[in-house]
């Protein structure tokens, strides 16, 4: 009987997609995260009576055969890059990207790691830095006793210094797009690395053509919708509910045969 | 008497691989573009040999005899991914299998492979009306699908457009795994279609339908096994009491 080890795969494919329902949910206020998705695919189907096959020595085939499938698998899980809501922080160095792109930020290594997670502080040397101190491309610094910080919406960080009536411009934070934004792989502290799968990096200047523009004082909030992962969630868990119904169901009627008498 | 046993064991034969069927459909409850399916059962006729009337000689028995395929299109699920495509209507997408055949598809979720091919969740390219696969311009990030299928961007203007088939009967498609169809009978190109760009479509599966239907097909085996006990008390009864000697 095969149904047994049927609903099995069954089981284990929702109880990953609880545990990614579950991702969503206690990231819901995770600046710039992008909501994941669990894609799953049919097995293998074994066939009984193969479609197609002579059902006489006319001629005459079966049209439907009979294949039976042997369950089900995880294909992917996936991000879903819509646009997260945006909220408004009053503090100069938080920045939100509203549209496509993501901000180049350099890692420890040397690497280079992708985020929309805007929430951006000065470090020691002035450089403008990510919460966990990696600098920001291109790398700008902002000159000691700056008064007032400005950034436009396409990415140019003025600053207004002491005795001085026009702002300095410091540079252009940069966004970088990517051909297939779901591609890349998240590593953790809100920050994506390139893949194959998502495309080179294109660098490029905010509120251009295919670029979206820079909000300063706002920062993007989740896209997790609470109301679509928790029906997601009641759904996935009557699903594990029905797969072991079929388990017991398969068992009852085999305790059924091994009582015969 | 022992006619009636094998018959018994056709029935529970035939609904142990029903309940498979089920398990399958309820296993694939949130498979992208997943299709149900059911058993269908034939009599199969046999004559008892005896000197009784031809009619009162007629037993059947039970044969599962194919599987039908409900094409019914899913929910569609909005996920606000560019590469993701739902088909409505009686269609499937072509892809390229490793041997080179084409496969049918109905799961719309599209990446880019290293050398920028779209390709499916499962790695395979996807095909364009020269059944070339498509290959998206570097540097380009404003993908649009229209509803015909047609993949474009403001910068680059038309790159491909989607291979969409459908088939004289599209029921008939033999399912191969990883949400991929192979087809006997040659594709003709669908008309009746739209696509939706940023949507996914689920599995047509209808969770209380299944479950109604288990629980059906598991009161009958019972029944069965309850008739087969029977039948056996009542062989047992016979043997114990014609072999009595008073």
């Amino acid at each position: 009987m095969k149904a047994l080890s049927i609903a099995a795969t069954g089981m284990l494919a929702q109880q990953l997609n609880v545990e990614v329902i579950s991702n969503n949910i206690a990231n819901m206020n995770t600046t710039g995260f992008k909501r994941q998705r669990a894609e799953f695919q049919d097995l293998l189907y074994q066939n009984i009576e193969r479609i197609g096959s002579n059902s006489s020595d006319t001629g005459t085939i079966t049209p439907t055969g009979i294949q039976v499938g042997v369950g089900v698998k995880t294909g992917g899980v996936y991000r879903v890059t819509q646009q997260g809501s945006v909220v408004g922080t009053e503090n100069p160095l938080d920045v939100a990207i509203n549209g496509e792109g993501y901000f180049r930020i350099t890692l420890p290594n040397g690497d280079d790691a992708y985020t929309r997670a805007g929430a951006f502080q000065i470090g020691p040397t002035g450089q403008i830095v990510t919460l966990e101190g990696y600098t920001v491309g291109p790398d700008l610094t902002i000159p000691q006793g700056a008064l007032d910080i400005s950034i436009n919406p396409g990415g140019e960080v003025l600053v207004k210094l002491a005795g001085q009536i026009d702002p300095t411009n410091v540079g252009r934070l940069e966004l970088v797009t990517f051909p297939n934004a779901a591609g890349l792989e998240a590593i953790g502290d809100n920050q994506f690395l390139e893949t194959p799968a998502s495309g080179t990096a294109n660098i490029g200047v905010a509120n251009t053509p295919g670029f979206g523009t820079i909000l300063q004082g706002f920062l993007e909030n989740s896209n997790v919708n609470s109301v679509t992962e928790i029906t997601a969630l009641i759904t996935a868990q009557r699903a594990y509910e029905m797969n072991s119904k079929v388990i017991s169901t398969a068992d009852e009627m085999m305790s059924v045969t091994s009582n015969l008498r | 008497m022992d006619t009636t046993i094998s018959i018994a064991l056709s029935h529970q034969v035939a609904k142990r691989r029903q309940l498979d069927v089920i398990a399958n459909n309820i296993a694939n409850m949130s498979t992208t573009g997943f299709k149900r399916e059911n058993v269908m059962f034939g009599q199969v006729l046999k004559e008892a040999q005896g000197n009784a009337p031809k009619s009162l000689r007629q037993i059947t028995y039970v044969q599962d005899f194919g599987i039908t395929r409900n094409m019914e299109n899913g929910r569609m699920e909005h996920t606000g991914n560019l590469f993701d495509i739902a088909l409505n209507g009686d269609a499937m997408f072509q892809v390229q299998r490793e041997n080179g055949d084409v496969a049918y598809t109905r799961n719309g979720h599209l990446s880019l492979s290293e050398d920028l091919k779209l390709i499916t969740s499962t790695g395979h390219e996807i095909l364009d009306k020269s059944s070339k696969p498509i290959k998206i311009p570097p540097n380009v990030s404003d993908i649009k699908i229209s509803s015909d299928g047609t993949i474009s961007s403001p910068s680059t203007g038309l790159i491909a457009t989607l291979n969409v088939s459908t088939f004289a009967d599209i029921s008939k498609l033999k399912k191969i795994g990883d949400n991929m169809f192979a087809a006997d009978s040659p594709a003709l190109p669908a008309t009746d279609y739209t696509i939706v760009q940023g949507a996914i479509e689920t599995s047509n599966v209808k969770p209380i339908m299944e479950l109604t239907r288990m629980i059906q097909v598991s009161r009958s085996y019972m029944q069965t096994s309850k008739l087969m006990e029977n039948l056996q008390d009542t062989e047992s009864k016979a043997v114990n009491q014609l072999a009595k000697f008073s």
